[in-house]
């Protein structure tokens, strides 16, 4: 049974392996073209037959992606309107009123809060409840001893 | 050695972003330093997302009078201040491809005849086709691998920053990396068959950068 298992696992772990060994030879090779030195001779002699089988269509598309996607640059124009608009422009932020601060936090924050002044509010309603009307939970009481 | 304290005793150049920051809490120039140092980033990476100049300006205007709006409350953890401008650019899009509900596009024809002047008319055409196809493709990812595409060939980060900002482990970077070349492939393979449908809107203010 534990052969079994282990020769099941064996090719996953050889896979994985692969996999792996494929990623690092990929990332290598964007590293290289983004460098402008992708030597590809040099970069692929470490990797087996079984790896660059696998590579050599990838890193054809890699090097035709970094030939389309090349940099652009903004108008000069551009870049000094923005650039003296933000150094005009008031760095103090308006303070968000009480709800607005609320609502950027984290959802689960403020769950908290919604059952914690839920639970606060019920709990002063019941203490006022008793103080001022002796008499309103007696019912309750009552109902309560019964039905032990 | 004392810490510059009044913005005339300040060395914005030599300054790291860490530092920028802190200063530009309270001295707009400090800003004016950071604003130099990413405006052309930001607007590459605005404008592979939205495809056109026009979007690229005003959505990089956004991005930082958004940082500006909020530079008093950034504080790092382990999060560098690139990664932080480029998250708000990648909301600022996410918003804006939502409220426009239509596709990205990239204005190729520029780019592809600025690149390849030199080369016969027969192998600019099919030059031309081949790249239409694959910026195509490139449209139709996920958000996430174009950034990736993005921040690797046109910003040109190193892994572990890519990571940082797409809050990502180098491995699974290199992971996703894999993924999208399979994806690309696929998806080039599928169109071989298809008719090449031409962008909806083409820029003609050409600014290629060499590089």
């Amino acid at each position: 049974m534990k052969a079994h298992s282990f020769g099941l696992a064996l090719p996953r772990f050889r896979n994985r392996a692969a996999q792996r060994a494929l990623q690092d030879l990929l990332m290598a090779h964007a590293d290289a073209l983004v460098s402008g030195a992708a030597d590809r001779e040099a970069l692929l002699s470490p990797y087996g037959e079984e790896t660059l089988a696998e590579a050599s269509e990838l890193l054809a598309l890699a090097e035709r992606i970094q030939h389309a996607m090349s940099e652009v640059s903004p108008s000069e124009q551009f870049v000094q309107q923005l650039g003296n608009q933000l150094a005009t422009a008031p760095t103090v932020v308006p303070s968000r009123s009480l709800w607005g601060r609320v609502r950027h936090l984290p959802p689960r924050v403020q769950l908290a809060a919604g059952i914690g002044g839920a639970t606060l509010t019920a709990g002063v309603v019941l203490l006022i409840s008793r103080a001022l009307v002796p008499g309103a939970l007696e019912s309750w009481r009552n109902r309560r001893t019964v039905t032990a | 050695m004392t810490e510059p304290n009044t913005p005339l005793e300040r060395n914005y150049a030599d300054a790291d972003d860490a530092q920028l920051v802190a200063w530009a809490k309270v001295d707009s120039a400090a800003f004016g330093e950071l604003y130099r140092r990413y405006v052309r980033k930001i607007y590459n990476y605005v404008y592979y997302r939205t495809g056109n100049h026009h979007d690229a300006e005003d959505l990089t205007s956004r991005v930082f009078f958004r940082a500006l709006a909020h530079v008093q409350n950034y504080t790092e953890r382990g999060v560098p201040f690139s990664a932080w401008l480029y998250r708000i650019a990648h909301n600022l899009v996410a918003n804006w491809h939502r409220d426009r509900g239509r596709q990205k596009i990239i204005p190729l024809d520029e780019q592809i005849t600025s690149s390849m002047k030199s080369e016969a008319p027969e192998a600019l055409a099919e030059s031309h086709e081949e790249q239409e196809r694959l910026l195509q493709s490139i449209r139709e990812l996920p958000a996430e691998r174009q950034q990736l595409l993005i921040l690797k060939f046109v910003e040109r980060l190193p892994n572990a920053e890519i990571g940082r900002i797409m809050n990502r482990t180098e491995g699974a970077i290199k992971s996703l990396y894999h993924r999208t070349l399979l994806t690309l492939r696929e998806s080039l393979a599928a169109q071989e068959d298809k008719p090449l449908s031409r962008p909806r809107r083409i820029s003609t203010r050409g600014r290629k950068t060499n590089s």
